[in-house]
């Protein structure tokens, strides 16, 4: 006898999903936690945190691989629909991944975390600058987006100047649907972004500089280089894992905080709280929504068998508000401890830049708290097209009582 | 006390060292320091122990009482 699925309907790129996501995936957990939808192909949603945190941990099971060209196979890596590029080191499993992770890891330790502080206090400094005097700013566009930009590619070794050219494509992709406008203008964007890096590896190759592109440049797995699309990969992977995220972890705490001057006032009278803050906004803006995976055997999940070659959606929006590990998950408590969220995943595949998106959040809010204090949302404030892969805002316009510049540059 | 930090489990997240730094240290590649072995805990530092090993997302570290 073969039972049943229980299937729900579930498209994280709906409507519905933007508007109902927090109720439609609590009732998931309580009725049935793992769950087949028949949307984009067919996958699992899983929804309780602990067979989240299963899957993420066991990566050989669970794998997040992505192969291009296909040739049919379902391993299409860590999004439905798939992205047409290959995400590395995210979408690559086994001694691959764990070359890759042995060279990147130490980039992102707490040695090069502090090493970039000062940058990073330069970047945010001048993008309060640019409006401090006008007593207007866009909290996303002049602040939550470049900044994260700008780290980003001062990291990789790209003129920082030039963070006009990549932010909004990186905000775009995820902002509006695929198909719309602004979502194919942001494609080409990205393929121009593409050439433009590609002649920037090739000249690291020629004329190697102290930085990480030129490191990414002459990356040998098991003696040999990496491929130039590989290489692109990587760049892109670091880009699309360091820019959009950041901002919608930053554009959450604006917003909550925004509507609720009694935590604002805590945050800015001890900032020593910035810490389990960050975790709690974590946490409640998850701003990767959702993570899929690739069954590569028969395995049962949630008390339901996952077969070989299916698609696995784990949902960190929903595991970060399970009843059963957060006490009142949809309450905001900025000191809230332990907090074993899993917006940066777990496991092998665990962000690799968590250290710099927690600096950026609390450099970002200490500017904020300290130079606009008294900021207030204007209205016009726009939600993204649909909450797929990030749940953010496309603007977030704010005023506040005018300031002086600090007189901070790029360089 | 005894603290072990389990090699396998340790991800690498960091909140050990970001909240009890007088204990935890990071390596280089930003593991617990700690990672794959078993030490003892001086008294004074037992209460710090415990709350980096809560702080653990996945529950890495042990601590033998």
């Amino acid at each position: 006898m073969t039972l049943a699925r229980p299937t729900v309907e579930f498209d994280h790129h709906s409507q519905r999903y933007k508007e109902h996501w927090k109720e439609d995936l609590a009732d998931i957990r309580a009725t049935c936690p793992v769950a087949w939808t028949s949307s984009h192909e067919g996958f699992w949603v899983v929804s309780k945190h602990a067979d989240v945190s299963r899957a993420f941990r066991d990566a050989s099971t669970f794998t997040t691989e992505h192969r291009e060209p296909n040739n049919g196979c379902s391993y299409t890596g860590v999004e439905i629909p798939s992205w047409p590029q290959v995400l590395i080191p995210m979408e690559v499993d086994g001694p691959v991944h764990v070359a890759y992770r042995r060279l990147l890891n130490s980039w992102f330790s707490p040695a090069a975390v502090d090493a970039m502080q000062s940058r990073l206090d330069r970047f945010v400094a001048w993008c309060i600058d640019r409006r401090i005097e006008s007593g207007e700013i866009d909290l996303v566009l002049d602040l939550a987006n470049p900044v994260p930009a700008m780290l980003t590619m001062e990291f990789l070794g790209l003129p920082v100047e030039d963070w006009e050219f990549y932010a909004p494509t990186f905000h775009d992709l995820v902002a509006f649907s695929h198909g719309s406008d602004e979502f194919n203008a942001a494609i080409e964007n990205y393929m121009a972004i593409n050439d433009r890096l590609s002649g920037i590896l090739d000249d690291r190759r020629n004329h190697p500089r102290d930085d990480h592109l030129t490191r990414i440049a002459q990356f040998e797995i098991d003696g040999q280089p990496l491929s130039q699309e590989d290489a692109l990969n990587v760049v892109g992977l670091i880009l699309a894992g360091g820019v959009d995220t950041t901002t919608n972890l930053m554009s959450h705490t604006f917003h909550y905080l925004d509507q609720n001057l009694a935590d604002r006032e805590r945050l800015i009278a001890d900032p020593a709280l910035f810490d389990s803050a960050c975790e709690e906004f974590l946490r409640l803006a998850s701003p990767g929504q959702v993570h899929v995976r690739t069954a590569t055997r028969d395995v049962e999940l949630g008390s339901q068998l996952v077969k070989a070659g299916e698609r696995v959606l784990l949902s960190m929006a929903s595991a970060n508000r399970d009843e059963e590990v957060f006490d009142c998950p949809d309450q905001v408590d900025i000191e809230r401890f332990p907090n074993h969220h899993v917006a940066f995943g777990m496991g092998p595949h665990r962000c690799v830049g968590a250290a710099f998106a927690r600096q950026m959040f609390a450099t970002l809010l200490g500017a904020v708290l300290a130079r606009l204090p008294d900021y207030e949302l204007l209205p016009g404030a726009e939600r993204y097209a649909e909450f797929g892969i990030q749940q953010g805002w496309v603007s977030m316009p704010a005023r506040f009582t005018p300031g002086s510049p600090v007189g901070a540059s790029l360089r | 006390m005894k603290m072990t930090v389990d090699r396998d489990l340790c991800s690498g997240h960091g909140r050990c060292y970001a909240l009890a730094p007088d204990l935890f240290e990071s390596d280089d590649e930003g593991f617990n320091s700690f990672r794959g072995k078993t030490v003892d805990v001086a008294s004074d530092q037992e209460e710090i122990a415990r709350r980096g090993a809560n702080a653990c997302p996945e529950r890495a570290i042990s601590l033998d009482e």
